[in-house]
């Protein structure tokens, strides 16, 4: 059960296309996913195993919100 | 005459035996006074800066509880913000406030074996995990203030975290005259209770302090825990994916 877990958890992860360097993909600027990214790090300082459970939350929210695509 | 001397005899060997057997507790109450910002906010737009000026209100809402006695303790937020009727916004901004001082879910502590069971979500999935308490090696220093009437010591520690592999520096204020060796989260290891944290996201300061007879110390079921081995290959395997993605 355990392995079954890591495995689905490693495919969400493998979902996450984006670098989490310092520097924001021009394309992806006004991505949903972008503008959570880029909140998270102004909260944090980066993008880490910690908080990326909380990137995808926030993510999912501002694609409620029509602030971001 | 006689049977009055030994009513008296009786009421003090019943209030000697209470005093005796009766356990001194602790009911503390820790809010965050100041969130922090870790890095840059210039480049927020006006939508993240409204937002994050809500959620450090929220922030100033949250409650955590210690309850404790000399060999046990439990350490959990309070639930009042967690009605289930809130709204989405509410929501994030509850999930947003938390992130200040990214704590455990719940902590319970056997303050003299040494050990310590958390629960900690990773990836949006929740983990119990067994293990030794944390070492700070704390440094004691002379400054002292004053928190709700009680002296404080300064000291400062640091401890490495495997999830954000990451040693982190982390400043506690512990009251000597209140002698159990615990504080919020995984913190402890003082000669003392500690009164305020002051850890990378956020300062956290006692707000409320009640001495209760026999309080009831909650446990952490362990029958699925993980232990510190366990965990650890887990945090190794989430990481090396995490740094692939991040490669690529």
């Amino acid at each position: 059960m355990k392995k079954v877990f890591i495995l689905f958890s490693l495919f969400f992860l493998s979902t996450l296309s984006v670098p989490a360097g310092n520097h924001i993909n021009e394309d992806l600027r006004d991505t949903c996913f972008a503008v959570a990214r880029e909140w998270v790090i102004s909260q944090e300082g980066e993008i880490n195993l910690d908080n990326v459970g909380h990137l995808l939350e926030l993510t999912e929210y501002l694609q409620t919100t029509g602030i971001c695509d | 005459m006689k049977s009055l001397y030994f009513k008296t005899f009786l009421f003090f060997i019943l209030l000697t035996s209470q005093l005796l057997f009766s356990q001194e507790s602790y009911r503390i109450t820790y809010k965050v006074t100041e969130p922090k910002m870790r890095g840059n906010t210039e480049t927020l737009g006006d939508d993240g800066k409204q937002f994050f000026k809500k959620a450090f209100e929220y922030a100033k809402d949250l409650k955590y509880v210690l309850t404790t006695t000399q060999e046990q303790s439990f350490f959990k937020l309070e639930d009042v913000l967690e009605k289930g009727d809130e709204t989405p916004l509410e929501k994030i901004l509850f999930k947003t406030a938390k992130r200040f001082t990214s704590f455990k879910n719940r902590v319970y502590t056997e303050i003299n074996k040494n050990r310590i069971v958390f629960e900690k979500s990773l990836v949006n999935k929740d983990f119990i995990v067994q293990r030794e308490c944390y070492k700070f090696n704390w440094e004691i220093k002379d400054a002292k203030k004053n928190i709700l009437g009680y002296n404080a010591q300064l000291a400062t520690g640091n401890y490495y975290d495997k999830i954000t592999n990451k040693d982190k520096i982390v400043k506690a204020w512990f009251i000597p005259s209140i002698p159990i060796s615990i504080g919020p989260d995984i913190f402890m290891g003082l000669p003392g209770l500690i009164g305020e944290v002051e850890i990378q996201g956020a300062t956290v300061t006692m707000s409320e302090i009640k001495s209760i007879i026999n309080l009831e110390v909650k446990k952490i079921n362990t029958s699925e825990a993980l232990s510190e081995e366990e965990f650890n290959d887990l945090i190794i395997n989430f990481n090396n994916k995490f740094n692939d993605i991040i490669k690529n």
